[in-house]
C-alpha cells in the first residue's frame, strides 16, 4: 500500500482512538501527577445461558444455583414487594429462605396487614424488622402502626431480641413466621436445612391483610423460596423459577409480586442466580491482559466471591496470573490460591510450580453449605499484590502478574469450587482543570414588575452551575440578606453539588444545626462526598466524610446519650494508629445547640483527605489541627455537600479550590508575584500552598515560610532561625532538569516536596518537613540560585476564610449558559444525501452544458473567421 | 468537432434531465419539500393491540401466550399488530452505558412475529413503552426521563442512548417497519413518562421531549431501513391532547429542536411519518361526538401543514366495566352487546368520515382474569375473555369480537372460526 495512504490511515486510527478515549473520559485528562481513581471496568454475575465473550472456559460450567426474588440496595421507607394474590389470614405460617447479599447495618422487613397488594409500608399494620447485624436493640423487632401511618415518627414498638437472623452475608438462612388465631406472631430462624430456633414472640399483634418485603440501609437480599400455609393447608409456594414481578409502571395484573412504590427493575426483580463451577483440570481465563504501567501505584483489582465446596488436603483453588492465553498449567507462572493443608485453609503463592509463600491458617467456611468468601486481589507496582479475604489483607512480593489470569485449581487433588460476582477495576489517573467554586448563597434576582411599576428581589442561585437535591432550598430573601442553603429533614437525595469535577481540591464550608430535637435511634449525618461520578448518584455512594449524631432516648423520652462522631466511608483511616476505624468521637457535639457555626475544611490531594474543623468563634490557628486523615480515596468527580437521615442544618460559604498543579489555566503564574528568580505568595494568607515548576540546574533553592528561611541544596539542608526539621531526606538528583516544588505552610508546620520528571506514582518526594516558630504570616517565597528559572507556579490560600462571590442574577450570563437555544434552520431535504448529490451533479451538468454551448459558438465563430467572415 | 461537441451537449442535457427526474422520484417530496403519503385504510383498517405473557413483565394473564394470541388474531383476520416493547426486556445497559441485546428475549419476539405472520398479520408496530437512561443518571425505574431543563447534560446522553437503542431494535427486528416512540406521554397521572423525582412533566417540557425522541428514533430506524416509518407516541385523545399535539408541532416549528444538533429542523417529516392517538369513545346512540373529537385532533395536523399524513389509532376500545360491566343497568350481556354495536358504528364512522385513519388497533385482544376479579376498567377491554377465566368463558369471543369480525368479513361470515382456538 502507498506509504502516504498508510500514514493517513494511521493518523485516522490515532484520531479515532483519541476520540474514543475522549468520549470515554470526556472531562478527564490522563496525568501521572493527579488523583488516582478506581474505575470498575468489568463486572459479571454470570447470568445468562453461557459465559460472556470475556471468558475462555476450559471445562468450567455455569450453574443455576437458585432462582430468587432479589432486593438490591433498598434504602427508601415506602417500597414494599408485596405478595399479590393471597392476603394472609390468622393461623398462617410464612416460611422463606433468604440470603443476605450485603449492606452491613441493613435490615429486611416483612410487612403485614397491608390493605392491598399495592400498599406501601406506610399502610402496614405491622413490620417485622430483621437486622443484618446483632445489636443490643434490634436483632429482630416489631413495629406497629400508631395512627394512620407506619413511619419512623409514628410507630409502636414491641419486644425485641438482639440476635440477628442473618449476621453473615452469602449464607442461606430460613425464617418461619407463625401468626396465630390469638394474634401472637412468633419468629423462628436458623440455618437452611438445620433446626429453626425461636427468636421472639410478639403477643396479640397480628392483623390480616397482604404481606410484603421491605428494607433499609442498602438492604440486598435474595429470597430463594416462599411458602404460605393457612390452617395447615398450602396456599402459595414459590421457588421463583416462574414467578412474575410487577411495578408501578407496568401494573400488577398477572403478577405474583408487586413493587408498591418507586423502585423498578434495577432494585427488585425475580431471576435465576448463576455461578461458575470448577472441578479438577478446569479453568476460566479472563480474556484481557494485565499490563503494568510504571506511573501508577495500583495496576488493577479483581474482586470475586468464592465458595470452597470440596477442597481436600493438598488441594488449591485460586487465581493463576502472568499467564499466556494458551497456558499449560494454571500455576505455571504466579498463582495465588486457597491451599488446604492439615485441614486448615491458608493463602499460598506458587511461583513457577513451587510453593513460595504461605500464610498462617485463615478462617473461611468450606463445605457444601458454606457461604461465599469475599476475595479480592489488588495488583500493585513493583510486582506486589495484596489479597483480601473477608476483610483481612495479606501482601505478597515478587509476584509477577503481567499477562492473562485465570481461575482454577492447582495440585493433584480433586476439588469442587464455585465463583460468582466477579469484577475487575482499573486504576487511572484523572485530573481536572475545572474552575474553582465559590458561593456564599447571598445571590439575589431583581425583577421589574410592569404592573406595579416597581422592582422586587428574591433569593437566587444559578441552576446551570449547581445541582440542588430534595429537602434543600436557599433561605428566603430579606432586606439585609445574608443567605445560606437550608437542609431540612434530609433524605438520601438531599445534596448540593457544584456542576464541576475535581481531583485535587481544597473544600471549605460552614454548617450550623437548625433542629437539634433529640430522637431515639437516629443517626443524622452532615457531610461531604468526593469523587461522585455524577450529580445524580446518592452522595453516600461515593467516598464521603461526615459528622454523625448518635442519640438515644429511654422509654420516657429522656436523653440517654447524644453525641457526635466523625465517620468516613470509601476511604481508609490513617490517623488512628494501629486500628482501622472509620469512626471516631468528634471533639464537638454539633447537635448541642442551634447557634454555633462550624468551619470545615478538607484538603484532598494525592489520594488522601485531610480533615480540619473548628467553631467559627475559635481562632484561625485551631483550624490547623489535623482531625482526621484518610488515604486510598478515589476523589476525582463531583463534590457533594449532603445531609442524611433527617439532619436539619444550614450550609454556607462553600468553596472548592482546584489545586491540581497541572490544570490548564490561562495564566502561567497564578496567585504569586515574581521578581526574577524569586517567587512570593500572597502575604495576607496565614496558610499557603504553592506549586512551582522549575527548569534548569540550580545549586540550591532558598525557601522562606512567613519570613523564616530554609535552603535546600542537593546535599545539604540549612535552616535559618525559627526553623526546625522533623523529617528530612536527601535531595540528590531531584533539583536538576525539570522539576516541581510543592511547599506548604499550615499553622506552625511546613512541608517541602519535589517531583522530578514524570516517573512513579509518588506525587512528591518529601524533602523536608518541620516546625516554624515566630512566623510573621503565611507567605512562602522561593529563590532560585544558579541557572534555574521558574516556568509556572500556582499558589493557594489554605486559610479557613477566603473571599467568596455573591452571584446575583445576570440575564445575559444565564442565557449564555442555557443550552436550549434557537438555531439556524436546516435546509429542506439536506438530510437526504441522494438528493444533495443529485442536485450538485445536476448543477455541474448544467454548467457543463452552458460551457459546451459557449465552446461550440466560439468554435463556429472562429471557423467563420478563419474562412473569411460572414456568410 | 462541431458534431462531437453537439453530441456531448446532447448527452449532458439528457443526463441532467434524467437526474432531475430521478431526484424528484427518490425524494418522494411534494410541495415545500414535504413527503407525500398515501393512506390505505381499505386494506389495513383492522389492527390489534395485544400484550402477551411471554414478553411482558405484567398486565397480562399467564395463558395469553404468544402462540395463543397469534392463533386468535389469525382467526379475527387482523392484518396489523401493535407490539409492546419494553426496552429492558430486549436491551441491557451496563455501567459503562454499553447496550447489548438480550438474545433469548429477542428470539421470543422473532418467534411471535413469525407465528403472527403465519396467521396473516402483515404489519407490525413496535411500540416502545419505556426508556433507557444513562447509568450515571441513576434512575430508579424505566419510566424516568431526564428533564431537558434541569438535567440537560444527562438529557443529551439519554437521547444518544435512546437513538442507539432504536437502531439496535430496528436492526434486530427488520420485520417491524413501524416504530411508535412511546405510549401516552400526555396521560394525566404521568406514571409512564416522568421526571427523576416521579413528578409529571409540564405539557411544554413533555411535548418538547416527545418531539426530540421522535427525531432521534426516526433517524435511527431510517438509518437501518429508509422505508421504516416512525409513529408519534400515541396520545390519549382526551380533552388536553389537542393542546398537547399543538405543542409538539409548536416545538418543532420553534427552531429549538432537535436537541444536540447545531441546526434547527422544522420539517415534521424528519420527526414522524404517522400520527397516533387513542380514542376511547363513550357509548352513545350516535358517533357524532367521537367524529367531532377526531376531526379536531386532525385539524391540528392540517393547521401545521401535515394534511394527508396518516393516523394510527394505536389504541381504540371499550371496557365493559367502564359502561357498567356486571353491575350495568341490564347486566353484563347488555353492556357487551351495546359495546359491540357501538364499536361497529365507530368503525363505520371511520370509513365514512375519517379518511386520515389508516389503522385502528383494538385494545385489547383479551380481558385480564387474574387479580382484578372484581372488575376494573383495565380488566375488561378484551375482544375475548381471558384464557385464564374459569369454565366455559375461557378464551371465548365476546360480542365485540363477533361484531368486528362480521364488519370486516360480511354479516353472513362464519363466526365459528373465532372458536377454532378452543378446539385444542
Amino acid at each position: 500500500m502507498n506509504k502516504n495512504i498508510i500514514k493517513k490511515l494511521l493518523n485516522s486510527l490515532f484520531i479515532i482512538a483519541l476520540t474514543f478515549f475522549a468520549a470515554a473520559f470526556p472531562f478527564a485528562v490522563k496525568n501521572t501527577s493527579a488523583a488516582t481513581n478506581k474505575i470498575s471496568s468489568y463486572t459479571d454475575d454470570f447470568t445468562g445461558s453461557a459465559f460472556s465473550d470475556k471468558w475462555i472456559s476450559r471445562g468450567v460450567e455455569l450453574n443455576c444455583d437458585y432462582s430468587a426474588l432479589s432486593m438490591v440496595d433498598f434504602n427508601i421507607w415506602g417500597p414494599c414487594i408485596n405478595l399479590v394474590n393471597y392476603p394472609v389470614k390468622a393461623n398462617s405460617t410464612i416460611t422463606f429462605d433468604v440470603i443476605n447479599i450485603g449492606g452491613g447495618g441493613s435490615w429486611l422487613g416483612l410487612a403485614f396487614g397491608l390493605e392491598s397488594p399495592s400498599s406501601r409500608v406506610y399502610y402496614a399494620e405491622g413490620l417485622i424488622v430483621m437486622s443484618s447485624v446483632t445489636k443490643d436493640d434490634c436483632g429482630v423487632a416489631l413495629e406497629t402502626k400508631k395512627g394512620a401511618e407506619l413511619s419512623a415518627s409514628t410507630m409502636n414498638e414491641h419486644e425485641r431480641t438482639p440476635e440477628s437472623v442473618f449476621p453473615v452475608t452469602n449464607v442461606k438462612k430460613t425464617v418461619k413466621i407463625v401468626a396465630e388465631e390469638n394474634g401472637n406472631v412468633t419468629v423462628y430462624a436458623g440455618d437452611y436445612g438445620g433446626t429453626l430456633k425461636k427468636a421472639v414472640c410478639f403477643t396479640g399483634v397480628f392483623k390480616e391483610g397482604y404481606v410484603g418485603f421491605s428494607g433499609i440501609g442498602g438492604a440486598s437480599f435474595d429470597i430463594t423460596s416462599f411458602r404460605l400455609e393457612t390452617d395447615g393447608a398450602l396456599v402459595y409456594a414459590a421457588d421463583f423459577s416462574s414467578d412474575k414481578m410487577g411495578y408501578s409502571s407496568t401494573g400488577m395484573a398477572g403478577c405474583d409480586w408487586f413493587v408498591s412504590y418507586s423502585y423498578g427493575e434495577e432494585n427488585a426483580y425475580i431471576s435465576p442466580s448463576n455461578s461458575a463451577s470448577f472441578g479438577k483440570g478446569q479453568s476460566l481465563l479472563f480474556n484481557n491482559k494485565i499490563v503494568s504501567e510504571k506511573d501508577r501505584e495500583n495496576q488493577g483489582e479483581i474482586s470475586v466471591k468464592i465458595k470452597l465446596k470440596d477442597l481436600k488436603n493438598g488441594g488449591y483453588f485460586g487465581l493463576g496470573c502472568g499467564l499466556e492465553s494458551d497456558f499449560k498449567r494454571i500455576d505455571e507462572a504466579n498463582y495465588l490460591g486457597f491451599y488446604k493443608y492439615s485441614d486448615k485453609i491458608r493463602l499460598a503463592h506458587i511461583s513457577y510450580g513451587k510453593l513460595k509463600a504461605v500464610t498462617t491458617p485463615i478462617s473461611v467456611e468450606e463445605g457444601e453449605n458454606a457461604g461465599y468468601i469475599d476475595f479480592s486481589v489488588l495488583f500493585k507496582s513493583g510486582k506486589k499484590i495484596v489479597a483480601t479475604v473477608n476483610g483481612e489483607s495479606f501482601a505478597f512480593d515478587d509476584f509477577d502478574f503481567d499477562g492473562y489470569y485465570a481461575f482454577g485449581g492447582a495440585g493433584d487433588e480433586d476439588f469442587c469450587a464455585v465463583i460468582d460476582d466477579f469484577s475487575f477495576s482499573d486504576y487511572v489517573y484523572l485530573s481536572s482543570s475545572d474552575a474553582d467554586t465559590s458561593i456564599n448563597f447571598n445571590g439575589i434576582k431583581t425583577v421589574f414588575d410592569e404592573q406595579l411599576q416597581e422592582s422586587y428581589s428574591t433569593e437566587y442561585i444559578n441552576k446551570y452551575l449547581y445541582y440542588i437535591g430534595t429537602q434543600v432550598s436557599q433561605s428566603k430573601y430579606n432586606n439585609n440578606y445574608d443567605g445560606n442553603l437550608k437542609f431540612i429533614g434530609t433524605t438520601e437525595t438531599s445534596v448540593f453539588i457544584p456542576k464541576k469535577q475535581y481531583g485535587e481540591s481544597v473544600i471549605r464550608f460552614d454548617i450550623k444545626i437548625s433542629d437539634n430535637t433529640p430522637t431515639d435511634k437516629k443517626w443524622e449525618r452532615i457531610g461531604v462526598a468526593v469523587g461522585l461520578p455524577s450529580p445524580y448518584f446518592k452522595p453516600t455512594s461515593a467516598p464521603f466524610f461526615c459528622f454523625q449524631r448518635n442519640c438515644s432516648l429511654n422509654d420516657e423520652n429522656e436523653v440517654l446519650s447524644d453525641y457526635t462522631i466523625t465517620y468516613a466511608n470509601g476511604m481508609t483511616d490513617c490517623t488512628t494508629e494501629g486500628v482501622v476505624s472509620q469512626t471516631k468521637n468528634c471533639e464537638y457535639n454539633l447537635w448541642s445547640d442551634t447557634s454555633t457555626v462550624y468551619n470545615v475544611m478538607l484538603i484532598v490531594e494525592n489520594n488522601e483527605v485531610r480533615v480540619y474543623y473548628k467553631t467559627d468563634a475559635e481562632p484561625e490557628e485551631n483550624m490547623t489541627i489535623l482531625r482526621r486523615k484518610f488515604k486510598n480515596v478515589s476523589a476525582y468527580g463531583y463534590v457533594g455537600f449532603f445531609g442524611y437521615n433527617g439532619a436539619s442544618f444550614s450550609l454556607d460559604n462553600v468553596s472548592v479550590t482546584n489545586v491540581n498543579p497541572y490544570k490548564q489555566t490561562e495564566k502561567d503564574f497564578n496567585g504569586v508575584t515574581i521578581a526574577e528568580k524569586t517567587l512570593k505568595t500572597d502575604v495576607n494568607s496565614q496558610n499557603s500552598l504553592v506549586f512551582a515548576d522549575v527548569c534548569g540546574d540550580g545549586s540550591a533553592i532558598t525557601l522562606s515560610f512567613g519570613g523564616k528561611t530554609l535552603t535546600v541544596a542537593e546535599n545539604a539542608l540549612t535552616a535559618g532561625e525559627g526553623i526546625f526539621f522533623t523529617e528530612e531526606k536527601s535531595a540528590i538528583g531531584l533539583l536538576n532538569g525539570s522539576y516541581t516544588i510543592r511547599a506548604e505552610v499550615f499553622g506552625d508546620n511546613f512541608t517541602v516536596g519535589v517531583r522530578n520528571g514524570g516517573s512513579e506514582s509518588q506525587l512528591y518526594t518529601p524533602l523536608v518537613c518541620g516546625k516554624i516558630t515566630g512566623k510573621q504570616n503565611g507567605e512562602i517565597s522561593l529563590s532560585l540560585n544558579g541557572g534555574a528559572e521558574f516556568i509556572r507556579a500556582d499558589a493557594y490560600s489554605l486559610d479557613t476564610k477566603i473571599e467568596l462571590k455573591t452571584e446575583n442574577y445576570d440575564e445575559n450570563y444565564e442565557n449564555s449558559l442555557n443550552p436550549i437555544k434557537i438555531k439556524p434552520e436546516k435546509p429542506i431535504n439536506s438530510g437526504s444525501p441522494n438528493a444533495v448529490t443529485i442536485a450538485i451533479v445536476s448543477v455541474a451538468c448544467g454548467v457543463a452544458v452552458i460551457a459546451a454551448g459557449i465552446v461550440i459558438i466560439m468554435a463556429v465563430k472562429r471557423k467563420k473567421f478563419r474562412h473569411g467572415g460572414a456568410e | 468537432m462541431k458534431r462531437l461537441l453537439s453530441i456531448i451537449v446532447t448527452i449532458l442535457v439528457t443526463f441532467t434531465f434524467s437526474l432531475n427526474f430521478f431526484a424528484c422520484e427518490k425524494s418522494e417530496s411534494g410541495k415545500n419539500g414535504k413527503k407525500q403519503y398515501t393512506i390505505n385504510q381499505e386494506e389495513y383498517l383492522f389492527g390489534i393491540d395485544n400484550l402477551t405473557s411471554d414478553m411482558q413483565p405484567a398486565q397480562i394473564d399467564a395463558k395469553t401466550t404468544n402462540a395463543w394470541s397469534a392463533k386468535v388474531i389469525g382467526e379475527l383476520g387482523a392484518k396489523s399488530h401493535r407490539i409492546w416493547i419494553y426496552f429492558g426486556f430486549f436491551i441491557k445497559r451496563d455501567s459503562q452505558n454499553n447496550l447489548s441485546l438480550i438474545r433469548s428475549n429477542c428470539e421470543v419476539l422473532h418467534d411471535y412475529i413469525e407465528k403472527l405472520s403465519e396467521n396473516g398479520v402483515e404489519r407490525f408496530v413496535g411500540m416502545t413503552c419505556n426508556f433507557i437512561n444513562p447509568y450515571e443518571f441513576n434512575a430508579s425505574n424505566s419510566t424516568t426521563v431526564p428533564s431537558v431543563y434541569e438535567n440537560f447534560d444527562m438529557y443529551l446522553k439519554f437521547l444518544d442512548l435512546m437513538e442507539q437503542g432504536y437502531r439496535m431494535l430496528a436492526e434486530e427486528f427488520p420485520e417491524i417497519k413501524f416504530w411508535e416512540a412511546g405510549n401516552e406521554p400526555d396521560i394525566s397521572h404521568g406514571q409512564w413518562f416522568h421526571k427523576k423525582d416521579n413528578t409529571k412533566f409540564s405539557p411544554e417540557e413533555g411535548s418538547f421531549i416527545v418531539a426530540d425522541l421522535c427525531y432521534r428514533a426516526n433517524r435511527a430506524i431510517k438509518s437501518v431501513n429508509p422505508e421504516n416509518k416512525l409513529v408519534m407516541p400515541g396520545l390519549t385523545d382526551g380533552a388536553e391532547s389537542i393542546a398537547y399535539l399543538e405543542k409538539i408541532y409548536e416545538n418543532i416549528e420553534s427552531g429549538y429542536l432537535p436537541t444536540g444538533e447545531d441546526y434547527a429542523d422544522k420539517n415534521t417529516d424528519n420527526y414522524f411519518d404517522y400520527l397516533a392517538w387513542h380514542p376511547y369513545p363513550t357509548l352513545k346512540s350516535d358517533t357524532e361526538s367521537f367524529v367531532e373529537q377526531e376531526k379536531k385532533m386532525y385539524d391540528v395536523v392540517c393547521r401545521h401543514g401535515d394534511e394527508g399524513k396518516p393516523v394510527f389509532y394505536t389504541e381504540i376500545g371499550f371496557s365493559d366495566y367502564r359502561f357498567g360491566g356486571l353491575k350495568g343497568e341490564n347486566g353484563e350481556n347488555d353492556t357487551q352487546e351495546r359495546v359491540a354495536e357501538f364499536a361497529v358504528k365507530c368503525l363505520q364512522a371511520i370509513k365514512d368520515e375519517l379518511p386520515f385513519v389508516e389503522t385502528a388497533f383494538w385494545f385489547r385482544l383479551t380481558n385480564i382474569s387474574q387479580f382484578y376479579t372484581e372488575g376494573s376498567i383495565e380488566n375488561s377491554f378484551g375482544m375475548f375473555y381471558s384464557p385464564s377465566d374459569p369454565g366455559e368463558r375461557a378464551g371465548k369471543p365476546k360480542p365485540i369480537a363477533v361484531a368486528i369480525y362480521k364488519f370486516f368479513n360480511g354479516e353472513n361470515a362464519d363466526e365459528s372460526v373465532l372458536y377454532n382456538h378452543l378446539k385444542g
